[in-house]
């Protein structure tokens, strides 16, 4: 059976997000990165210690990792059975929603954006294109 | 039947595009954040001199306590006269939550030797409630100011936190330390500027 080049794509996004989604779990870490503090606008400190950094008292990064973990599962299923690829551009649906309200936390609310969290929040949007990619393929 | 296939044929193809505008949209996002060119940083145990001499600005800001923001105002032209020791912060900052107990003990020991502390917190990915935590948290009872508009920080240059300056009884700015320090190296910047 030939490989679906959405399925393949969207696992490769998926895990890759899972990475850098656990990273932002440790907040110490980021904020050391040099990459964190490039100026006032570009600090992930704010982002990933300040106020916004949890919801409902769990870190953000959290919902993150859970997100890519069941991306991560769900594409790597949809490689032998492409039909689950119908569930991921769900999921992904909703992963942009998210990234959508946490974008605009950054920009107009923090005042801040994190480099690392919208490396995340590009993979994840990956995952979508690559789901959608993967249904056209079979059809 | 051919046609109409190649019309959903079509119609998928142009689904998977705007599927990957979200994508598109944030390569470009990181492009752009990527290509602004990196400025240095609060490293961790970085000391750097600036400004060696230099008149420490003048400014005006809303006092905060451990309670809230208050009305009252502070004027950093009052401290005149004495050794002052300014501490940039943010309550979210784990290097600033680090040296929460530093500070604490050289206010112990230098506040009875007419050194002034003030700490000036930001209010970049804060608020005046946060900021009313972290001084509770470390049991700041010295003046702490809240600058809701960033303008001291710029005036002062500070680029990342925390920033302790070290001033002279004649305004001079005699030591800036940037990052986490350790207790000795700032006691030591402390009594310089008792010295001169």
């Amino acid at each position: 059976m030939p490989f679906n080049r959405g399925a393949v794509g969207a696992a490769a996004s998926a895990l890759a997000g899972l990475f850098v989604s656990v990273y932002l779990l440790f907040p110490e870490q980021v904020t050391s990165s040099p990459y964190c503090t490039i100026n006032r606008f570009l600090s992930c400190g704010p982002v990933v210690t300040g106020e916004y950094s949890k919801f409902l008292g769990v870190p953000v990064a959290a919902y993150g990792v859970v997100w890519f973990a069941a991306a991560s599962a769900l594409s790597l299923l949809s490689l032998r059975g492409p039909h689950l690829l119908r569930y991921l551009t769900w999921w992904g649906a909703v992963g942009m929603a998210g990234v959508a309200y946490l974008v605009y936390l950054e920009f107009f609310v923090i005042g801040s954006v994190c480099v690392f969290c919208t490396l995340a929040h590009l993979l994840g949007a990956l995952v979508l294109g690559f789901a959608v990619l993967g249904r056209s393929e079979i059809g | 039947m051919t046609k109409r296939r190649q019309r959903k044929k079509e119609g998928s193809r142009w689904v998977t595009v705007v599927a990957f505008i979200p994508a598109f949209l944030l390569v470009g996002l990181l492009a752009y954040l990527l290509s602004v060119p990196p400025a240095p940083l609060p490293s961790g145990s970085g000391t750097t001199e600036g400004l060696p001499a230099a008149e420490a600005p003048d400014f005006k800001l809303r006092i905060i306590t451990p309670e809230g923001l208050t009305d009252k105002e502070f004027a950093f032209s009052s401290t005149r006269g004495s050794v002052v020791f300014l501490d940039f912060v943010f309550s979210w900052c784990p290097h600033c939550n680090n040296m929460g107990p530093t500070i604490k003990r050289l206010h112990e020991e230098y506040s009875g030797r007419g050194v002034v502390f003030v700490t000036v917190a930001g209010s970049s990915g804060s608020s005046p409630s946060a900021t009313a935590k972290f001084l509770r948290d470390h049991g700041v009872s010295w003046t702490a100011v809240y600058d809701e508009r960033m303008s001291v920080f710029q005036l002062y240059g500070v680029s990342g936190t925390p920033t302790y300056f070290v001033i002279d009884r004649d305004g001079r700015i005699v030591r800036e330390l940037i990052g986490e320090q350790p207790y000795e190296v700032l006691k030591a910047a402390i009594e310089e500027a008792l010295r001169a």
